[in-house]
């Protein structure tokens, strides 16, 4: 589902050169869900976003489905990641004027589907939202604005979910939900490479990995 | 959702920075619409204003020219027609002059002569009036003017003298010791006299008038006069100059004495009412010319620095609100959606604000350069239908969009090339 292979990516910094990524490398079949967890700045975040077809590693490789999305042209990129990846970030990243079914929605904008107002539906359900599908997210506890964005990255179900501190800003039942979604999707065979600094979540996970410095600390 | 929808609800949502960017565009509209309107008020009321002081000249000059008909009437007529031969010094000292065939009338009234009327022949001749000890007499015979072919009859300066009856001059009434409704015989015919001139201190005074046809009875000339008096027509003073030869041109047989100091004071006070006119429209249209000048200098230095201003302060705004979006725009791009598709969601946002606010901007223009045309350019109603210009519409309205894409277009432009990855990462 997702190999990545001698990943590197360096960032220039007030006073010298910052190694973000020093040859990471690992795969996730479908079904894995594996958490890298790793202090601020151990460059976790950049491989979730080099691996999500957002950041541009300066080398190694990157295969999702056996296709490495850096090979594509930008808009080829930006269709691929509507396609394949779904995306869970710790700020939620809701679009604050779009009720939280319209939110859910919201991919259609990039790919058109035509059963995806059934499965938004669906979702709100299983997230126990569904009574607040007409509300603004500056209306929803942070709880329900994570399940939202979970919603969302779920509507076109997509093979692999990258989860950025998704439970960062919840009280430990809604991370527990969160997580359980999460562990339902890989029982369901979804790919699932979540970042977290939280040792008691990252033990939910199928399997964990640590970085520091750009590089795995311990091999899960 | 459309990307329509997304926009609307957008603009819902954060309205102050749309309805300030709807107000820097109807700001920039507002001043054009205001500018050009403002000077088709000054186009409509010039229109007027010279249309009502052509009125009023029109009637001033037709009041002059009544004015320099009755000087003339009273001067009467400028040009004497005599026979080519005439001896001037006879005819001047001695009212002695050479005949002509009476039929000269005719041929000179239905030639294309246009440059003299009041065509009057006559036949005068100095007598001893028998009847009262021979005393000088001037017995002249009138048959009334004749009209030229193609003038209109003009109201004749003398009534025709009736057969049977005679005008008296004031020395020869006094002579014969008539009034009017008297009578009096004037070589051996018995005339009714019809009127007696009031004393004119000239050879009128011992002129007695009566028909031509009893004239050239009594004077044994049948079928002749002596004289054919006329007035010159309303022409230059250097076309006067030419009528007597135009004259000669029809009747070879005749020559034509021009008064000129009489016909140039004629043709001269119409010359000059009719300059003074001129001269009073082109004053009008050069005053109303230079503030029409006036105002487009005003229009093309303010409409440009407030469009400048308006589209900066766009900008600022268009700046602004990619800025508040970073986060949405960043999301938007990591779930999938194209740069062009933000892009064109910042374009359709300005469009939107641009329509508004062209709008908006001119009805408030129109309204205010109407306004301001009537109140300080014509006094009185100005129709809106005068100082309604579709292409200044069309202008305003498609300016509208155009102004508020080209100002949103960077920043829209940057907000669809920026890196999601770093647009999330600052979140």
């Amino acid at each position: 589902m997702l190999a990545v292979r001698d990943l590197t990516k360096r960032f220039r910094g007030p006073n010298n050169e910052v190694r973000a990524l020093d040859g990471v490398s690992f795969d996730l079949a479908p079904g894995d869900f594996l958490a890298i967890q790793g202090t601020s700045g151990s460059g976790k975040t950049t491989l979730l976003l080099a691996c999500g077809a957002l950041q541009r590693p300066d080398g190694g490789s990157i295969s999702i489905e056996g296709q490495n999305p850096y090979a594509l042209s930008a808009e080829e990129r930006t269709r691929f990641r509507a396609r394949h990846i779904g995306f869970v970030f710790q700020q939620f990243h809701l679009i604050p004027y779009l009720t939280v079914l319209e939110n859910v929605l919201s991919p259609l904008l990039a790919l058109d589907d035509a059963g995806a107002k059934a499965r938004a539906l669906e979702l709100l359900q299983r997230f126990r939202i569904q009574d607040r599908a007409d509300h603004l997210p500056a209306h929803l506890s942070t709880g329900e604005r994570q399940r939202t964005a979970l919603a969302r990255a779920l509507l076109h179900r997509p093979k692999l979910i990258l989860a950025d501190e998704p439970t960062g800003n919840l009280d430990a039942q809604n991370a527990d939900a969160v997580i359980d979604g999460l562990r339902e999707l890989a029982a369901q065979g979804t790919a699932i490479l979540m970042v977290t600094h939280d040792n008691r979540l990252a033990a939910r996970a199928g399997r964990t990995l640590a970085m520091e410095r750009g590089k795995w600390k311990v091999a899960g | 959702m459309s990307t329509l929808g997304l926009v609307l609800r957008e603009i819902r949502h954060r309205n102050l920075n749309f309805l300030l960017g709807v107000l820097a565009v109807a700001a920039a509209g507002a001043s054009l619409a205001g500018a050009m309107t403002r000077l088709e008020a000054h186009r409509a009321g010039t229109e007027r204003i010279l249309a009502e002081r052509e009125a009023a000249t029109s009637e001033r000059l037709a009041k002059l020219n009544d004015d320099i008909r009755k000087i003339t009437l009273i001067q009467q007529f400028n040009i004497v027609i005599l026979h080519k031969d005439q001896d001037l010094n006879a005819f001047l000292a001695r009212h002695e002059a050479r005949t002509m065939p009476e039929s000269y009338v005719e041929t000179l009234a239905q030639s294309d002569l246009t440059a003299i009327n009041h065509l009057e022949p006559s036949l005068t001749e100095m007598i001893d009036w028998p009847e009262q000890n021979n005393s000088a007499l001037i017995l002249t015979g009138v048959r009334g003017e004749v009209p030229l072919r193609l003038l209109d009859a003009k109201k004749p300066f003398n009534q025709p003298v009736p057969k049977g009856s005679a005008v008296m001059g004031a020395v020869s009434a006094q002579v014969a010791g008539v009034k009017a409704g008297g009578n009096v015989t004037i070589l051996g015919r018995a005339f009714k006299v019809a009127k007696v001139h009031e004393a004119r201190g000239n050879s009128d005074d011992t002129t007695a008038w009566i028909h031509l046809a009893e004239a050239q009875d009594l004077l044994k000339k049948p079928g002749m006069i002596n004289a054919m008096k006329a007035l010159n027509c309303g022409c230059t003073t250097e076309e006067l100059k030419l009528i007597p030869g135009k004259i000669q041109a029809v009747l070879p047989g005749v020559k034509a004495i021009l008064d000129m100091p009489k016909a140039v004071n004629r043709t001269a006070s119409l010359e000059r009412a009719e300059r003074e006119t001129r001269e009073a429209m082109q004053a009008e249209k050069d005053g109303r010319a230079r503030l029409g000048r006036e105002l487009e200098s005003a229009a093309a230095l303010v409409v440009p620095l407030v469009a400048v201003a308006s589209a900066l302060w766009l900008a600022v705004l268009a700046f602004l609100n990619v800025r508040a979006r970073r986060e949405e725009i960043g999301i938007l791009r990591a779930i999938g959606v194209r740069s062009g598709k933000i892009l064109a969601m910042f374009m359709l946002r300005a469009v939107a604000l641009g329509l508004l606010g062209g709008a908006l901007g001119y009805a408030a223009g129109f309204l205010s350069g109407w306004w301001w045309g009537q109140s300080a350019d014509v006094a009185g109603a100005l129709d809106y239908r005068s100082v309604f210009s579709a292409p200044c519409a069309a202008l305003v309205l498609g300016g509208g969009p155009l102004l508020a894409a080209l100002a949103s277009w960077l920043p829209a432009l940057s907000a669809s090339m920026r890196d999601p990855a770093e647009m999330l990462r600052l979140e």
